[in-house]
């Protein structure tokens, strides 16, 4: 398996403020990686630093091989990187198929058949493709804002927080769609407070702990260490 | 107080609606974009109709050729605009507090700058009005028309470039949401730049048929009209560009009418009123709010 994202000694924070300090990632093709930690570790700092909307110190990112060390968002697109921030991830006004338009605008043309298999994946959508998003629920939202980064058909795809907020069987649903993403050959990292649900069904784990990294290994072998349970999953 | 008279003020008040939905629409696009009011808009009308003025009173040429060419300029000069003066605040990230005070600093110097070129004195195109025709039971001039008809293909441009043009869609997703734009791949800064200009387009084309409407001009004709636009883009939801057309309608049908018993020169005091409600009482506009358009 080919390492599609490859994060190194990175730091970076807002400002002149260092958040994260020397982090490490690696993130393969055809996998989730799950990063947890407690609230206010810098997971999502990590996210937006990976995808060059905040101050990177030191320290590389490369996707397939490449170097994209503060290549600005919208051209890491173009490189194969997709992100779903945690909130504000999908355009309220646009309708649905207009939230996917947007998702596949580094394409010359509108990808139809990209698009299709958007819909095919989330079947709800084309149900609604005209209906604005703002008047979708958590659930749904969180479904377009997944189609919406699938549209530039990334390598790799960031999504901070998917399930935050939805009802257990939306979790579920959610994550049904991150392991058959993953299938389909691409990296996925997934930030999760969930952290019990996450470790049990991702393929790594990163254990974030106040902006450093504490642990890493199968998300299975994280998820059976009791002290790691002990202080961070609530057991 | 009779029925004619209202019609009648409906009629002018369709050709100041037209007017106004060109400027309207130009600020509101630009403020869905960038996330400020930019308080020197109407320096783009004033500099759209004194373009005008010397294209065609020095070169001769046709009104409406000089009213296009003059938006042309117009919308080069807001482009310039936004490279030169907003770029450099953007780029820091300054709160938008300094870009309002940037804007209103701009909004003089370049009122004081027309003013030192063309002077402080009326000036007036060579524009024959026309006859004058029958449509509906108004009595509108050729010239009228051709203003309510350009106001009309404008909007019908806009409105096809927001709804089916690649460009006009990230232009409206941006005006949801910028970062989640550059997220998707969306070169913002481009986008920015073409919004400045059509904004500066649609400012000069506004500024030109303004002037022809008024028949005669100074250096103050944009900055005098600037609250009138807002209050058209606020009653439509500001950064709202089918607000503001609705706006538009009416602000400048409410003007007219009014100055069909009052006053005229209290029709701007009417715009102003309507504009204080607003804030007060709707501030988000009188559409219902389902995220911008
Ligand atoms: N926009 C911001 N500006 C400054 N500091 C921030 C910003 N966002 C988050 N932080 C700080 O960065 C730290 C990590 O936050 P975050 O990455 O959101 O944590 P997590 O996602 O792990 O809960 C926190 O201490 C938070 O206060
Ligand atoms: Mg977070």
């Amino acid at each position: 398996m080919e390492r599609a994202l490859v994060v190194e000694n990175f730091t970076a924070g807002y400002g002149k403020n260092a958040i994260i300090r020397n982090v490490h990632l690696t993130a393969r093709e055809g996998t989730s990686t799950v990063i947890i930690g407690p609230n206010g570790a810098g997971k999502s700092t990590l996210l937006k630093a990976i995808f060059g909307l905040i101050t990177v110190f030191s320290g590389t990112v490369t996707i397939d091989g490449q170097d994209v060390t503060r290549v600005t968002a919208d051209r890491l697109v173009a490189r194969g990187l997709a992100y779903v921030p945690q909130n504000g991830n999908v355009f309220p006004s646009l309708s649905i198929r207009e939230n996917l338009e947007i998702g596949g605008y580094r394409q010359q043309h509108y990808p139809k058949d990209r698009m299709d298999q958007v819909f095919a994946i989330f079947p709800d959508l084309l149900k609604a493709a005209r209906r604005s998003a703002g008047t979708l629920s958590g659930g749904q939202r969180q479904m377009l804002a997944m189609g919406r980064a699938l549209m530039s058909d990334p390598s790799v795809l960031l999504l901070d927080e998917p399930t935050a907020g939805l009802s257990p069987s939306y979790t579920k649903i959610v994550w049904h769609h991150i392991l058959a993403i993953a299938q389909t050959g691409k990296a996925v990292v997934v930030v999760e407070q969930n952290a019990n649900t996450a470790l049990s069904l991702a393929d790594r784990a990163y254990l974030l702990v106040a902006g450093e990294n504490r642990e890493e290994g199968p998300a299975g072998e994280l998820l059976e260490r009791e002290d790691i349970g002990e202080m961070f999953l609530g057991r | 107080m009779s029925l004619s008279m209202v019609w009648l003020g409906v009629g002018f008040g369709l050709i100041t609606a037209s007017v106004l939905a060109l400027s309207s629409v130009g600020l509101t696009l630009q403020f869905g974009v960038t996330n400020f009011v930019n308080f020197a808009y109407g320096e783009f009308l004033t500099i759209g109709a004194y373009l005008a003025f010397v294209l065609n009173m020095g070169l001769h040429l046709n009104i409406w050729v000089s009213m296009f060419a003059a938006g042309i300029l117009t919308a080069v000069v807001a482009w310039l605009f936004n490279i030169i003066v907003i770029e450099p605040f953007t780029r820091r990230k300054a709160p938008m507090i300094i870009l309002l005070v940037v804007t209103i600093g701009m909004d003089l110097f370049l009122m004081n700058g027309v003013q030192a070129l063309f002077g402080p004195e009326f000036k007036q195109y060579n524009d024959p009005s026309g006859s004058i025709l029958h449509v509906g039971g108004l009595l509108f001039t050729v010239q009228q028309l051709w203003i309510i008809g350009i106001a009309a293909a404008a909007m019908v441009a806009v409105h096809t470039l927001l709804k089916y043009s690649k460009l006009g869609k990230a232009m409206r997703a941006m005006s949801d949401s910028s970062e989640l734009a550059l997220i998707s791949g969306i070169p913002t800064r481009r986008i920015t730049q073409y919004v400045w200009l059509l904004s500066g387009f649609l400012g000069g084309l506004s500024g030109v048929v303004l002037a022809i409407n008024v028949n005669n001009f100074t250096p103050a004709l944009g900055s005098e009209f600037l609250f009138v636009i807002f209050a058209a883009v606020i009653m439509g939801g500001i950064g709202r560009p089918y607000g503001a057309m609705l706006g538009a309608l009416i602000i400048g049908v409410a003007m007219e009418v009014s100055a069909m018993f009052f006053d005229s020169s209290y029709k701007t005091v009417v715009a102003f009123a309507i504009l204080v409600l607003m804030l007060l009482f709707r501030p988000q506009g009188i559409l219902p709010s389902r995220g911008r358009v």
